[in-house]
């Protein structure tokens, strides 16, 4: 039974990697919520003032507002945007 | 005016105290101080970093936490588009059995910043210079039995000055004019309610609205409503399965319609191998589709792996070894690091690593560190930066600072 759920794992994770190689149709970026931080970095360098913080203190791109520029993503100490 | 004066005082020796006393009677607290040269081909430059860590807690209930960073140079470094920088925090959170509320106060201060195009929809010749930004939120959750219900308010104001720009054909030169400094408002609240199906299980619904009072505000006004799940299960005693699906209808004027439906996944396996080696792989995906549901759009994904390490030697588990990567072609948000730090002599410590972003730069860091056991550290530290493409100069950096534990 557990090698079975060792199996299918594998086989998700696989999966998860042959989808992660295909190039996005949209652009939009996010933010992985358990690599942030909360450090600031992000909204420091945005030029669209795009970057709010939720009540846990975690960085939010409002969408309606990034002009995808990716600014953030090359600043974050965590590499949590993608 | 001696009366609004002594009101002043009297409110700023209390945020004095309301600070010493959460910096001397807290347990996690730290204080750090950086300093920063440029070195080699390019100009010097010297940058200056300060950070204060406090919390504390007031009654066991009642936790008070607050954080602030300060960042100067004397030029404008790297992608960074203003020479001082401070970030602060201030949060109070209250938590009884079937009530959790949270107040927080962020602020950002920037100082002789560049102009910027702020807001991108139809305003040409007119940029913003920051000053400021305030952030205020309230928070409150509450948990009955198997139901959870929570609500938040933020209220957003960037405090910035507009910049317009005449070109005068009779010098043949753009003259700029800085305006008066205005408010931008931005509001952004939700409600959740959520059900525990079963002990692994949980799945709710939501309600976001976001919105900004300036200039088009209708471009920026955001409705969105949707459901979630969220699997949380032990496996073994080492091994532990997180996973989530969370459908979002959202409208918004810039929005395409295709990309009016967002949907969500995400699963991360997190396991002990070894006593002392910790690892876990994580998958999230982000995918739209339009209010047909007819075609599925990829938006972007990563899938994020990460292994630590702490070495049997240094029983105060400083010594470690630490590597992850984070593979994300759908943006070109791809990422590869490591980091090593041992201890080489008694209280002395040697820390190198590594961070590689295959479209943007790639990184190496040195340092040098002795421990002051329970007090602090003093270090040395040298950074690297290499960015692409490759014809841009490196940056060399040389620094020292001290981190005081309180």
């Amino acid at each position: 039974m557990k090698a079975l759920v060792w199996l299918c794992l594998l086989l998700l994770l696989t999966t998860c990697l042959v989808v992660a190689c295909k190039q996005s149709t949209f652009t939009e970026y996010t933010i992985d919520r358990s690599s942030c931080n909360g450090c600031g970095e992000c909204s420091r360098v945005c030029p669209n003032d795009a970057i709010y913080y939720d009540t846990l203190g975690k960085a939010v791109i409002d969408q309606s507002r990034c002009s995808k520029c990716a600014k953030c993503v090359a600043v974050c100490p965590n590499s949590a945007i993608y | 005016m001696r009366k609004v004066c002594s009101s002043m005082s009297k409110q700023r020796y209390l945020l004095i105290t309301l600070i010493i006393l959460s910096c001397s009677l807290a347990a996690q607290n730290s204080w750090k101080t950086e300093f920063i040269a440029s070195v080699g081909d390019k100009e010097p430059l010297w940058i200056g970093r300060s950070n204060l860590n406090a919390e504390l807690y007031i009654k066991p209930n009642l936790a008070l936490n607050f954080r602030t960073k300060l960042e100067s140079s004397d030029a404008l470094e790297r992608e960074f588009p203003q020479k001082t920088w401070s970030n602060s925090a201030l949060s109070i959170k209250y938590t009884q059995p079937l009530l959790t509320a949270e107040a927080s106060y962020r602020s950002t201060l920037w100082g002789s910043s560049k102009a910027l195009n702020l807001y991108p929809v139809d305003s040409p010749g007119l940029d913003f210079r920051r000053n400021a930004e305030h952030q205020s939120s309230l928070s409150l959750s509450s948990e009955f039995q198997k139901l959870r219900g929570s609500a938040f308010a933020i209220h957003r104001q960037l405090r910035a000055r507009p910049v317009s720009y005449v070109y005068d054909w009779q010098t043949d030169t753009t003259i700029s004019e800085v305006h008066a400094e205005k408010g931008l408002d931005n509001v952004y609240a939700g409600a959740d309610a959520a059900y525990q199906i079963r002990p692994y299980l949980r799945a709710g619904a939501f309600v976001r609205h976001s919105e900004a009072h300036f200039d088009r505000a209708d471009s920026y006004r955001m409705d969105a409503a949707g459901l979630n799940a969220e699997l949380e299960h032990k496996l073994d005693s080492n091994t532990r399965i997180l996973g989530h699906f969370v459908w979002t209808n959202r409208f918004n004027e810039n929005l395409s319609p295709e990309s009016r439906n967002l949907l969500q996944s995400g699963v991360r396996i997190q396991r002990t191998l070894l006593p002392g080696l910790n690892s876990f792989v994580s998958y999230q995906n982000n995918s739209c589709t339009d209010a047909g549901l007819d075609t599925l759009y990829l938006i972007s994904n990563q899938i994020r792996a990460q292994i630590q390490y702490h070495f049997s030697y240094d029983p105060d588990k400083d010594s470690y070894l630490l590597a992850g990567a984070k593979f994300s072609k759908s943006n070109e948000a791809s990422a590869f690091f490591s980091e090593a730090q041992s201890r080489i002599m008694n209280r002395l410590y040697a820390r190198i690593g590594w961070k590689w972003l295959p479209e943007l730069y790639v990184q190496y860091n040195g340092r040098l560190g002795y421990f002051f056991y329970g007090l602090g550290e003093m270090y040395l530290l040298y950074q690297k930066h290499e960015p692409f493409p490759l014809q841009t100069a490196d940056f060399h950096y040389l620094g020292f600072g001290s981190s005081i534990y309180f």
